[in-house]
């Protein structure tokens, strides 16, 4: 919600005039000076529309809630109503048909000092804006929605809309409408709409009432109007002239206490009923996101400062390109290990590194892989067909991947699950009972594979892998996985040498 | 090992001059020397971070290194990690997070928060950006300015959610109805990710426009090294505000130029914008001469004419016979033909289009008028080919290479073709 200065503006420009329906000079003059000052009238609207009655109300409603042109903000989408905001003074803006309410959350969250208003008909709310309406609702995003309902699409001239009621006649509709309409108000309130009023054009004033106590209520808030549409759904209906369908808005509109005490059977047939139909204040999406900044913002004053940098010496020289795989089960930490591996060789060595891995279904699947290709320069294919480096931490994938090592090159195991090798001189460790029963965890067999992998291939030097598995200790565990590394190094040199590579 | 973030500050090893890191875009978008030679000239000091990320984290970091304030957008592989980066980054800098109900919504909000005055972006993939278009024209013709992230995938319809292609090219330069001007830059490497993200944003402050950036599933889930400089060393563009009073102000004013200065809602200047013609008041138009002007004003604006916005990268052009055309993944790939081609002694170059839209025709003609071949290698069926056919009209014979298997081309494919095209046979 606006600053609200609760001050009634003062109009002492009030010219000596009275309107059609009887209404006092002062009234007019609160509505003219928040219409656009330039050639902007008239409306497109047919005479006898009740959207400017709608359009009178909504601003005595401004103008009684005191608020500041400036902080005013209105959107619209496509159709008659939408075309509401050219003619009124505020920061004005419209939009695509149905996508008012998406526009309007962006300007609302990106100032929320804005009194955002969106107005709509039945069409651009509830049809092709139906599930921004709901969402908005269920938000609880600090909007104040005016749908206009009058039952048909207007500006197009007259197509049966989500509120025709069953029966009634519209141009694409000339046999009467089979489908049940949506009761605007339920629907919204249903969705989680904070505050809920429905009313006519007939009832200006309350109108007036509803629209400011939508502005007041902090959340979204939706003021439904039934109104005329003489021209296109009155003509179809028997209903043509516009005094005569407003008198049935009047007739048809059941106050909720007297809506709440009789039957169906004793409302005339299209009643509806009208009121406060749901007042539940409860906290905007604005409110509580700020919540999250301030939670954001302490949880990042939290984290400190970073760990001192480490220097790692530079490592020799590389004529091509080194491609490593990583494979083995998800859930074996083997796309992380792919991504220290990775970020060891480039942010510590110095070199260029592309990891990328296996997405979607297929790593749902049983098998997981990371690759990662290293090289002294940028790395113009990231994939490979042969590997030098392989990890292979079940047998499944050692199946799959080892027949695409290089000839030459290495190949290291979980002896626990690798039981069968299809490649010869492969190097057999205990990778998952080190980090078990040594180490204590299971999950760090994949930094006993990394602590191996750096003895046993010279692609990345042991102490870049070490800081790059320190960078990616979460907090508190780095002690834990010094020890996986360790023991993978002490394990990897305990091979036997025949069994190593040269 | 359960995962953690991990991020560095730490003294860059010892460049090597001679390796290009890729190139890098000042606040206009114009190329200005590569990493490596800032690097090499001590500008990269101690306070540059690096970091082995994914091309979709480094475009979530990218966007909030240009001052992003405000995202919206949806889930769809592969591009959810920017968003998931952002949810948790953006409220530290005071910035707002939504996730909407779905992409044509996510596209109203950036433009509503965009015409708020925050900078605001949304991040998708194919079947989230075929529901963007709607609103991508809104975007110009309100001229907000926006940053729109497809990461591509394979398509049509679901396509293949976590395989990449080059084939939403064409739509972002035509998805929305109508007549009207966009700028659409694709990134190769990751570091690229991060640079022309702040490009993106730079060039659609400046030129009130929704900008398209293109990745691919390849560069979104890749890891590679980028090298973040500090913030001061990064230069930002922000909007043209009005001069006038608010008494005085048009929304789509003419008479400073092109690029009309925008006033934030909320901030005194009340006025019109809405998504039909309107005239430089803001107000909807059906006069001949005011729909006119309002068409030409757009595309001049965003004219293949102005200079800075032929961004391109020429890799061993000077001499070159074959010349490769290629952009994104396919440009990397490219660039390993060059060099393979050349310890062959094959007299390749690349034309590396950071920008695809407005298309840089002067830039292929060139290069037609140069090389007797122009080679197009593509992820897609043969899109951004018709454009290069088009550019160098008939000066240079060019060749598809159309690929749509979701495998990246690999250099010597390209350098295999090239052979063909010389009648050379084998090689090394
Ligand atoms: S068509 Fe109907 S809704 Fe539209 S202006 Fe005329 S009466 Fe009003």
């Amino acid at each position: 919600m606006g600053p609200v200065t609760g001050n009634p503006k003062q109009h002492d420009d009030a010219p000596g005039l009275t309107d059609a329906l009887g209404n006092t000079a002062d009234v007019l003059a609160s509505t003219r000076q928040y219409l656009r000052p330039f050639k902007k009238l008239p409306t497109v609207w047919c005479p006898g529309c009740g959207l400017g009655i709608i359009q009178g109300a909504i601003v005595r409603a401004v103008d009684e809630l005191g608020l500041e042109k400036d902080n005013v903000m209105f959107v619209a989408g496509i159709g008659c109503t939408g075309r509401m905001p050219t003619y009124l003074d505020f920061n004005t803006l419209h939009v695509t048909h149905g996508r008012a309410i998406p526009a309007a959350t962006g300007i609302k969250l990106a100032n929320p000092e804005l009194t955002v208003f969106v107005v709509m008909g039945d069409g651009d709310a509830t049809a092709i804006g139906g599930n921004h309406l709901i969402h908005a609702a269920r938000r609880n995003i600090d909007l104040n929605a005016i749908v206009v309902n009058n039952y048909i699409y207007g500006m197009t001239g007259g197509q049966y809309s989500p509120t025709t009621p069953v029966g009634s006649k519209a141009s694409t509709a000339p046999y009467g409408g089979i489908e049940p309409p949506f009761d605007v108000s339920r629907l919204v309130t249903a969705a989680g709409a904070s505050y809920v009023a429905r009313t006519t054009a007939y009832h200006a004033t309350k109108i007036t009432q509803y629209v400011k106590e939508a502005v007041q209520n902090p959340g979204f808030s939706v003021v439904e109007v039934m109104s005329n549409c003489h021209t296109t759904y009155g003509r179809r209906n028997k209903l043509r002239n516009p005094i005569d369908l407003i008198r049935w808005l009047k007739d048809h509109a059941v106050e909720k206490k007297k809506w709440d005490s009789t039957e169906p059977a004793e409302r005339p047939e299209g009643a509806f009923c009208v009121g406060v139909l749901h007042s539940e204040p409860r906290p905007d999406y604005v409110t509580l996101y700020n919540q999250i900044i301030e939670r954001a913002r302490n949880a990042e004053a939290e984290t400190g400062t970073p760990p001192a940098p480490v220097e790692v010496p530079k490592p020799a020289p590389m004529a091509e390109p080194v491609a490593v795989r990583l494979s083995g089960s998800g859930g074996q930490g083997l796309i992380l290990a792919g991504v220290i591996y990775g970020r060891a060789a480039s942010v510590y060595d110095g070199r260029f590194a592309a990891q990328t891995q296996s997405y979607g279904p297929e790593a749902r699947g049983g098998a997981s892989k990371s690759d990662v290709i290293v090289h002294d320069r940028p790395i113009v294919y990231p994939e490979a067909d042969e590997f030098d480096l392989m990890l292979c931490m079940t047998q499944e994938a050692c199946n799959r991947y080892a027949p695409h090592l290089k000839p030459g090159g290495t190949l290291l195991v979980d002896s626990l699950y690798v039981t069968e090798c299809p490649t010869e001189g492969a190097c057999a460790l205990p990778l998952t009972e080190i980090a078990r029963n040594v180490v204590g965890r299971q999950v760090t067999a994949n930094v006993v594979a990394l602590g191996a992998l750096s003895v046993l291939s010279p692609v990345v030097s042991e102490a870049a892998l070490r800081a790059a598995v320190l960078d990616a200790a979460p907090k508190g565990t780095a002690e834990l996985n010094t020890s996986a590394f360790n023991e993978g190094i002490k394990a990897a040199r305990g091979l036997e040498s025949g069994r190593r590579p040269r | 090992m359960p995962s953690s973030s991990s991020r560095r500050r730490r003294k860059p090893p010892a460049p090597d001059p001679t390796q290009d890191r890729g190139r890098r875009f000042d606040a206009g978008g114009n190329a200005t020397e590569t990493a490596a030679q800032r690097e090499s000239a001590g500008q990269r000091s101690a306070e540059s971070t690096s970091i082995f990320v994914q091309g979709n984290a480094a475009c979530a970091r990218g966007a909030l290194a240009a001052g992003l304030r405000f995202f919206a957008g949806y889930p769809i592989t592969p591009s959810t990690e920017i968003a998931e980066i952002i949810s948790e980054e953006l409220p530290k800098r005071g910035g707002r997070f939504i996730q909407m109900e779905d992409e044509i919504a996510s596209m109203a909000a950036i433009i509503g928060a965009s015409m708020a005055g925050a900078k605001s972006m949304t991040a998708t993939s194919g079947p989230g950006f075929s529901l963007m278009v709607e609103n991508i024209g809104l975007a110009a013709m309100l001229e907000a300015p926006c940053v729109i992230v497809n990461v591509q995938r394979g398509g049509p319809s679901t396509g293949l959610p976590t395989k990449t292609h080059q084939a939403d090219v064409m739509q972002a330069r035509w998805g929305s109805h109508g007549d009207y001007p966009i700028i659409v830059l694709t990134a190769a490497s990751v570091q690229d990710a991060f640079d022309l993200t702040i490009t993106s944003f730079n060039l659609a402050e400046k030129y009130r426009t929704p900008v398209v950036l293109l990745l691919e599933e390849a560069t979104g889930h890749m890891r590679e090294k980028i090298e973040i400089p500090p913030p001061e060393a990064i230069a930002l563009f922000e909007r043209t505000a009005p001069s006038v009073p608010p008494g005085e102000y048009l929304p789509f004013d003419d008479r400073f130029g092109d690029v009309p200065p925008f006033a934030a809602y909320g901030t005194g200047y009340r006025y019109h914008a809405t998504g039909l013609t309107h005239n430089r008041t803001g107000f909807p138009t059906e006069a001949f001469e005011e729909i006119d002007e309002l068409l030409r004003r757009h595309a001049r604006k965003i004219s293949e004419d102005i200079a800075e916005l032929r961004l391109v990268e020429h890799y061993k052009m000077d001499d070159a016979e074959i010349a490769l055309v290629a952009y994104g993944s396919s440009a990397r790939a490219a660039k390993g033909a060059v060099d393979l081609a050349r310890a062959e002694g094959l007299k390749l170059g690349m034309i590396r289009l950071v920008i695809l839209w407005p298309f840089p025709t002067a830039v292929i003609r060139e290069a037609a008028a140069q090389a007797k071949h122009l080679i197009v290698p593509e992820l897609n069926m043969g899109q951004m080919v018709r454009e290069v056919e088009r550019a160098a009209s008939g000066h240079a014979r060019v060749h598809s290479m159309t690929k749509v298997t979701s495998e990246l081309w690999a250099p010597h494919e390209i350098v295999e073709k090239a052979r063909a095209l010389l009648g050379v046979n084998g090689g090394a």
